[in-house]
């Protein structure tokens, strides 16, 4: 859905770049954040309709982050796509309650179909 | 016989009257005195008798009377001892006899003097005969008459030769010393190899129990001195043990008995003499006679007839033939004690030695019976178990425990699987087992081999488990294993970050033809780095146990299609056949499951390159799923087919593969089937081709 907002949240300024450019080049409206702190406050100010996060940050790391936003009735309906490079982000992220994942490296049309996907059902 | 009476008897005396003698007699008495000369009867008598009848003065020390029977007996005529009277028959007593008959007759007048009376007097004494041998009498003699006065005057004595029964007698008290000598001397032979025995028997140092066994026989014997010989392997004699008497110094000991061990050494022989002065060498001899040396006796030391040794005794007194035979024996029991104190010096030395290896080694080793009580622990294990072998002995016995077993993934080790008992069940060794003892919120780890110690039926009996304490292993593993996954996390990232670009860049130039070239080839190359990056991370995980399942219900056939179809989509060399046709869902790890068939199928393509075709298919068999994938490519040798499971394996083969893979996929896969409870296997033959085939039970729950 061209417009939809989506929050990228990961510690890695590479990923966090590049994944703003392949979704900006597809017409949507990113912001990024490169720490955990502070990401309920961008939230409340942006309003994402979905958001990319990564599991391992230092500080407060995706899995709180899931977690708070789950228990949050403001943001638990947003849609949260965990960003990993392990090798079994599948099981960690449905084990935190997050929607979906995308394992690193991922191939843009898999990182596209997931936000397709997921914006959709809301 | 008449002329012969009278004849000695001269006219002086021959008023005198013979009372005293018949006084014994009722019809004779002092106051009716006889002369001989005019008594017919007493005449015949004294002349019939076959022993000496004599009459003297005491008062001259003349005969008056000496009857006929003193030529038959000793061979002297009665008119020389009438003539030279008591001093001339004296001289002819044995002058051992001689003080002795003189103070008794002494004592006998003495006596008479204060209590008057005829009493009768013996005497036993040797008298030399005229042809100047002893002859023993026994001499009876009495008071003949006295004076006015009361004194004694003449006496009377009968003498009988009792030569032949002091002979007799001489005979059968030698007998009967010679036998209680021979008692004695048994009893004190038993006496001394009752204690060589015992001693014999004592554990120790052997060469201080043979001294006391060389000691106990010189004093026992009264010897002067013993030694004890062993015959060493170049077959030398050496003194093993000794022991000499006072009077004798340990450094000047004579060397002939060395000289005569030789002999009995070679003739297996004891040897014995009992003249020493006149048998011993020369340079012995001025030695032997010093310390009056009369014997040697040397005895052979036979253990299963094989020479040990000898046994050599100098003796101060003659060696008997009981001792000789004694010591016969003894040299036996003295070889018997020598053997078994060998054996078991031998024995202890063995045992010392595996017992010094036993506490000295770095592993813990723990002996357990049947029941699992612990009858033998080292100090490693101590160390290892932080406890005393008392207390582990304690607790095993108690079967107690204040500790808790865990497996490498965290589960409760339960007491069927520990190793130990493993091994007793199984009879089989079990190696390489790891376990945690969690104890006081401490966790140690272990890794054991525990070894099943079969009786001759091939049952155990114990169990040995030997353990490392690999804790420290753990944690650096686990230090490891966190570098790796948070390294290939870290390589992953920009790898994610180069993948983007690369993409991103495909698109805006990739209708150029080599743009879009390069571009690919770059993609490939960040897919290859990715699939090493992940395999390491697998690896990883195997080894530290952290691979972890999640199994879901999978609808096989179509799982195989989809494998199929991803794969045939990064090969446009072969043909990817499918043959399965199960018609089943089990529960497997899909992704898993993904991951070993993707590598056995890109496997079989690298190592097919002149075929054109893989062959896979699932079946159902038993209560499993055989999947297989086939090629036609080069195959395995038979020496490669053991390791191909191994880690780090590279197949040395002709082909250059720019593809060649840390050679860790097959590992992995091996173990994702393990992991599943399924084996894998291969069957391969050189130049036509290999079939991988694995196990997956049915699972439909």
């Amino acid at each position: 859905m061209i417009g939809s907002k989506i929050l990228v949240c990961d510690d890695d300024p590479g990923i966090v770049e590049v994944i703003k450019i392949i979704l900006e080049e597809n017409k949507y409206n990113v912001q990024t954040i490169q720490t955990g702190k502070g990401i309920q406050k961008q939230i409340g100010h942006f309003k994402p309709d979905l958001i990319f996060l990564d599991l391992w940050m230092p500080g407060i790391d995706g899995k709180e982050i899931t977690k708070v936003l789950k228990r949050d009735p403001r943001t638990k309906k947003i849609p949260i796509i965990i960003i990993s490079a392990l090798n079994d982000t599948e099981s960690i992220s449905s084990d935190i309650g997050a929607d979906d994942f995308i394992s690193k490296p991922f191939a843009i049309p898999d990182l596209l179909e997931v936000v397709e996907k997921n914006l959709k059902k809301h | 016989m008449k002329d012969r009476l009278q004849d000695p008897i001269p006219n002086s005396y021959g008023s005198t009257d013979f009372g005293p003698i018949f006084s014994l007699s009722n019809s004779l008495t002092p106051s009716n005195p006889i002369n001989i000369s005019t008594n017919p009867l007493l005449s015949k008598i004294v002349d019939l008798s076959p022993n000496i009848v004599a009459v003297y003065n005491l008062q001259t020390g003349k005969y008056i009377f000496i009857n006929h029977a003193l030529k038959p007996i000793l061979g002297y005529d009665p008119s020389d001892w009438l003539e030279k009277g008591i001093e001339y028959v004296l001289k002819k007593v044995h002058p051992d006899d001689l003080k002795r008959i003189l103070k008794e007759n002494q004592e006998a007048i003495e006596y008479d003097r204060q209590n008057p009376g005829d009493r009768i007097v013996e005497f036993e004494y040797r008298v030399k005969n005229a042809g100047g041998e002893y002859r023993w009498l026994k001499t009876y003699g009495t008071v003949f008459d006295r004076d006015k006065d009361g004194n004694v005057k003449h006496i009377i004595n009968i003498s009988i030769d009792i030569t032949a029964i002091k002979a007799t007698e001489e005979k059968l008290l030698n007998f009967t010393k010679k036998l209680e000598q021979k008692v004695e001397e048994r009893v004190r032979n038993a006496g001394i190899r009752l204690e060589i025995k015992e001693t014999l028997s004592k554990n120790g140092n052997p060469n201080q129990i043979l001294n006391q066994c060389a000691l106990i026989l010189n004093r026992g014997l009264q010897a002067g001195i013993v030694k004890i010989w062993t015959l060493e392997p170049e077959g030398k004699l050496n003194l093993f043990a000794f022991s000499c008497l006072e009077g004798f110094s340990k450094r000047n000991l004579p060397v002939w008995n060395e000289i005569k061990n030789g002999r009995i050494l070679k003739l297996k022989k004891a040897y014995i003499t009992n003249s020493l002065e006149t048998t011993g060498d020369f340079k012995e001899k001025s030695w032997i006679k010093k310390h009056s040396l009369k014997s040697f006796a040397g005895y052979p030391l036979i253990i299963d007839n094989k020479m040990i040794g000898v046994l050599t005794i100098f003796s101060k007194s003659e060696i008997s033939p009981q001792t000789h035979e004694f010591l016969y024996s003894t040299a036996y029991t003295i070889a018997y004690g020598i053997g078994r104190l060998r054996a078991e010096q031998a024995l202890l030395n063995s045992e010392q030695k595996y017992r010094t290896i036993f506490s000295t080694l770095a592993e813990g080793i723990v002996l357990q019976d049947l029941n699992g009580r612990i009858i033998a622990a080292n100090e490693s294990a101590e160390r290892i178990l932080k406890v005393s072998t008392k207390e582990l002995k304690k607790r095993s016995k108690d079967n107690v425990s204040n500790s808790i077993y865990i497996k490498e993934d965290g589960t409760f080790f339960n007491p069927p699987d520990f190793p130990y008992l493993k091994a007793l069940e199984t009879g089989q060794p079990q190696k390489n087992k790891v376990m945690g003892i969690v104890r006081d919120n401490r966790t140690t780890w272990i890794s054991t081999n525990a070894i099943p110690l079969l009786d001759s039926n091939n049952r155990p009996y114990a169990v040995a488990s030997s353990f490392q304490d690999i804790t420290e292993q753990k944690k650096l593993e686990k230090q490891k294993d966190e570098f790796i996954s948070i390294a290939s996390h870290e390589l992953k990232t920009p790898l994610t970050t180069i993948k983007s670009f690369n993409e991103i860049l495909k698109m805006q130039f990739g209708k150029e033809e080599k743009p879009r070239y390069y571009l690919s080839k770059m993609h490939t190359e960040i897919d290859r780095l990715t699939g090493l990056v992940n395999e390491l991370l697998d690896v990883s995980k195997i080894q530290s146990g952290s691979l972890t399942l999640r199994k879901e219900i999978v609808d096989i056939d179509k799982f195989i299609e989809e494998v199929i179809e991803d794969i045939q989509t990064t090969t446009s060399t072969h043909k990817i056949i499918n043959k399965s046709r199960v018609e089943i869902k089990s529960l497997i790890d899909r992704h898993r499951i993904y991951q070993v068939l993707i590598n056995l199928i890109s496997n079989a393509i690298k190592y097919s390159p002149k075929a054109d075709k893989i062959i896979i298919s699932a079946k159902l068999k038993d209560k499993e799923i055989i999947f297989s994938v086939k090629d036609f490519g080069i195959g395995i040798t038979k020496r490669d087919k053991k390791k191909v499971f191994d880690p780090f394996f590279q197949a040395i083969t002709t082909i250059r593969q720019s593809h060649s893979g840390l050679g860790l996929g097959l590992h992995i896969a091996k173990e994702i089937v393990t992991r599943h409870s399924g084996t894998i296997s291969v069957y391969s033959r050189k130049g036509i081709g290999s079939t991988f085939r694995f196990s997956l039970p049915i699972n439909s729950s």
